[in-house]
């Protein structure tokens, strides 16, 4: 289902803002002059990724440092936690992140509109 | 004759308020994955706080060992008045930990070594904290967020403590009255059976 989301003027380019779209966060953003619009949360934990950074075209997660592609959504930056030589890598396991949920979204007569998926 | 699932208003009201319970189930999960995570590696953290210098600090990371397994205690109930439960499988419940695990890193000997993975994983938990605190602040889930809101009062402690060893930097830390004392979530958590 399609909503209105905001008006255009409200996504400056290269920043991202959140909404709450019937119910669910939605993070509406614009890298070098396209839109994207993803689940706010962060796949591999849950953080809210508008507390997060854009990073050329990655939303940097600022909980565990994980990059995802805006526009792919695919997970494209996984952060080592061997900080140091003398560090051990953390589990696969837990490394382990599913992509971003991206939602359609588009510009029409100035305002800014997102797909939502039904129920 | 199919039974009528029983309506648990305690979650209702959350509903109504716009919480999504599903969400806060899984940040909650991932968070008492954290507490008991790190409960289990500071032990061994710990256990290699050795020698002159060891001794100085061995105590402090005691008190947030003994404090991360209290907010494991403290959160745990509340899991699963929220519908959500512990994983089945430990492997599996370590594995969604919100934070990494705190390992011991090879050069041991060195104390600062042992503070920077210290401080990484309480800073980590703030982190995670202020999401579950975010999702229950302003009326919407007060049961949860006093008990996250206790818990997140401690980790700020735990890091300022952390920062004060690594850099002098005060912290206003004094000890606990004794060994994991909590003093913020102390009545929330397993402390209250003692
Ligand atoms: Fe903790
Ligand atoms: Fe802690």
């Amino acid at each position: 289902m399609r909503f209105l989301v905001c008006n255009n003027q409200e996504i400056k380019d290269n920043s991202m803002k959140l909404f709450k779209v019937n119910k669910t966060d939605v993070l509406v953003g614009r890298i070098t002059g396209r839109l994207f619009a993803c689940n706010n949360s962060c796949p591999h934990r849950g953080a809210s990724l508008a507390f997060g950074e854009l990073k050329g075209n990655n939303i940097y997660c600022y909980m565990h440092g994980y990059e995802y592609d805006a526009f792919s959504g695919k997970l494209v930056h996984m952060k080592s936690w061997k900080k140091e030589d003398t560090w051990v890598e953390q589990d696969a396991e837990w490394r382990k992140s599913d992509d971003l949920t991206l939602y359609p979204v588009y510009e029409k007569d100035g305002e800014i509109y997102v797909e939502l998926p039904d129920g | 004759m199919s039974q009528e699932p029983i309506k648990v208003v305690a979650i209702e009201a959350l509903e109504k308020r716009g919480v999504d319970v599903q969400k806060l189930i899984k940040l909650i999960t991932a968070g008492v994955g954290a507490e008991f995570t790190t409960y289990y590696y500071y032990t061994i953290l710990r256990m290699h706080c050795t020698g002159l210098d060891g001794e100085g600090i061995k105590e402090i990371v005691e008190d947030a060992r003994i404090e991360d397994r209290n907010h494991f205690e403290a959160m745990v109930p509340r899991l699963y008045e929220l519908g959500g439960s512990l994983p089945r499988d430990i492997r599996k419940f370590a594995d969604q930990a919100g934070c990494p695990d705190a390992y011991l890193p090879d050069n041991w000997q060195d104390l600062s070594s042992i503070l920077k993975v210290l401080l990484e994983a309480e800073q980590c938990a703030i982190r995670s904290w202020s999401e579950v605190c975010d999702m229950t602040a302003n009326g919407k889930d007060p049961r949860t967020y006093d008990i996250a809101q206790r818990i997140m009062q401690e980790e700020v402690e735990h890091e300022a403590w952390f920062i004060e060893l690594m850099s002098k930097r005060p912290s206003g830390h004094f000890r606990r009255k004794f060994a994991g004392q909590s003093p913020h979530v102390g009545a929330q958590g397993s402390l209250i059976h003692l």
